[in-house]
């Protein structure tokens, strides 16, 4: 960056910045300043709301000011109690997630692969995606009783269809001068497949895999308003219907947390599968000079 | 000379785009000797790359065949260097190198000690695991020679392997390609450019192709004998055939040129 200034003289003087002059203590203080900026907004949403109750302007009976749903987490977690819950809802995305993202992922490939199996199959996975998630729930109560089966299913089943449209998308994105690659040097079908078109389709299917995850903690917490003794959404629906406010902002909040905590996992996942694309340049650290 | 290692019997391509269909090469005959290093060159869109991607499996001709004559069943018959480049942002060089041999099914310890050897001969030493995100563009086509190498084919093709190479990279790089070629003959190449020096430079023959529809104009036998050395290029004979070669080209650049503003 270049510091452009016009002095009186009609001369102008370009400097270096400070990131010019120690781009490393610039960086430090670039990652500090950044990660204060991301509690900024949380902060300043809990001052306000803190602000409305004890002004008055709202009702604390419906809004419990911040500090008494923090005190009633504070309970919840020495109790044991929230725990539980958390548990029970990380246990059930936790089997269906990965399930529905490794299926997912498979069968769009396959579909991305060969036009005859999307002429097949892509109308169908289309209007499956459209119904809404839980309106199949009670189909699967029927089929798996009430436990955790039928929860698991749908997590799996809505994080299925979702990657697998992304994932037959990435495919059709791949370059084809790496395709013809693989086919001038007869690498063999499986080889293809995994060298090349599953490394090619990896980014995209990692974009969906971020917004799946989101979305399987939202799927469980909603069957689990429906029917659960346990969980996150069974501590929100619960608190509800006997009117205690201050465990079901609680739930919210948690939900919340999990949400960001799974979501960076999934980063974290995809810097392990895709190390080509991180800054840090392979084991040998060399400047790229031309010999 | 040997017998013919690849012929080209009345290949045409024709390409259909919706309504309008395009001849992309009309009767082309072409033998290539084994052992011989042919370099093709012709203007842009006269489908000299079309007619390598054929040899390289990549295409089918429209009308006519092509032959290639394989010595042995136990060498790769044949390998090709990209134009842009095309090796994996997701492999290390040594992995990208390591490619077409385990592709053959060498063993990956084995594919992996030959593609080292051939890193090192290209001047990559050091860059083994480095992913190619890190390459400079002279290191990235220096990584799809190597891979071609590697894999030591029968028959090379280099689709402008160095187009996209500014002008001094270009020339080192066609010197290590000449020094590597002069070392090892047991190989037939077909080098497709844009260049004439380096088609000069490397081949022993020179096919000259037309304006689309592409079809060989004219074959010239480079007046200089192996082994060679990137001197030549000094020396006044360099300069006449180039010269020879640029105004039979020219007309044909001007007419392909003419044919598309049409």
């Amino acid at each position: 960056m270049l510091d452009k200034a016009t002095t009186p003289g009609a001369e102008r003087v370009i400097r270096p910045t400070a990131s010019d002059i120690d781009p490393h203590a610039h960086a430090v203080r670039q990652r500090r300043l950044y990660f204060l900026l991301a509690w900024l907004a949380p902060v300043v949403i809990i001052l306000l709301w803190a602000a409305g109750v004890h002004s008055g302007i709202i009702d604390a009976r419906f809004f419990p000011s911040p500090e008494t749903v923090a005190s009633e987490a504070v309970d919840l977690t020495t109790s044991g109690e929230l725990w539980t819950h958390v548990w029970a809802t990380t246990r059930r995305v936790a089997l269906g997630f990965p399930i529905g993202a490794v299926a997912g992922i498979m069968f769009g490939l396959f579909l991305g692969r060969f036009a005859w199996a999307r002429a097949a199959f892509q109308p169908t996975v289309t209007a499956a995606y459209t119904i809404p998630k839980l309106g199949l729930y009670p189909l699967l109560l029927l089929i798996f009783g009430i436990d955790d089966m039928p929860k698991v299913v749908l997590v799996a089943v809505s994080t299925f269809l979702l990657v697998c449209i992304s994932a037959a998308g990435a495919v059709a994105n791949i370059p084809q001068n790496l395709l013809d690659v693989g086919r001038a040097f007869h690498a063999s079908r499986r080889m293809q497949f995994f060298e090349i078109i599953l490394p090619s389709a990896l980014p995209e299917i990692f974009t969906s895999l971020r917004i799946a995850i989101g979305m399987a903690i939202l799927v469980v917490i909603g069957t689990e308003f429906v029917n659960a003794r346990d969980g996150v959404g069974f501590l929100i629906w619960n608190s509800w219907t006997l009117f205690q406010p201050e465990p079901m902002y609680v739930g919210m909040v948690v939900s919340g947390i999990m949400g960001v905590i799974a979501t960076g996992a999934v980063g974290l996942l995809e810097g392990v599968a895709m190390p080509w694309r991180s800054k840090k340049r392979g084991k040998r650290n060399k400047p790229a000079q031309p010999s | 000379m040997e017998a013919a290692k690849v012929v080209i019997n009345q290949v045409r391509k024709v390409y259909s785009s919706g309504s309008a269909d395009i001849e992309a090469l009309s009767g082309i005959d072409l033998s290539i000797e084994s052992g011989s290093f042919c370099s093709v060159v012709g203007p842009s869109g006269c489908g000299k790359s079309t007619l390598l991607r054929m040899l390289a499996g990549l295409e089918t001709p429209s009308q006519g065949e092509i032959r290639i004559r394989q010595r042995d069943e136990s060498r790769a018959l044949v390998a090709t260097a990209f134009q842009d480049y095309s090796i994996f942002p997701w492999k290390t060089v040594e992995a990208n190198v390591a490619f077409g041999l385990r592709a053959r099914g060498t063993p990956g310890k084995e594919a992996r000690e030959i593609a080292r050897g051939w890193i090192e001969k290209l001047g990559l030493r050091g860059f083994e695991h480095v992913y190619p995100q890190s390459l400079s563009g002279g290191m990235k086509q220096r990584v799809a020679l190597a891979r071609v190498f590697a894999l030591d084919p029968e028959i090379m093709l280099l689709d402008e392997p160095f187009a996209a190479l500014d002008a001094q990279l270009r020339q080192l790089l066609q010197e290590d390609l000449l020094a590597q070629w002069e070392q090892e003959r047991d190989r037939t190449a077909m080098f497709v450019t844009h260049s004439l020096d380096e088609a000069i430079l490397l081949g022993d023959r020179v096919v000259l192709m037309s304006a689309r529809p592409g079809r060989i104009k004219k074959v010239y036998d480079v007046p200089f004998g192996r082994p060679r050395t990137p001197a030549i290029r000094s020396l006044g004979q360099f300069a006449e055939f180039r010269e020879q070669l640029w105004l039979e080209l020219k007309t044909e650049v001007d007419r392909q040129a003419r044919g598309e503003a049409a």
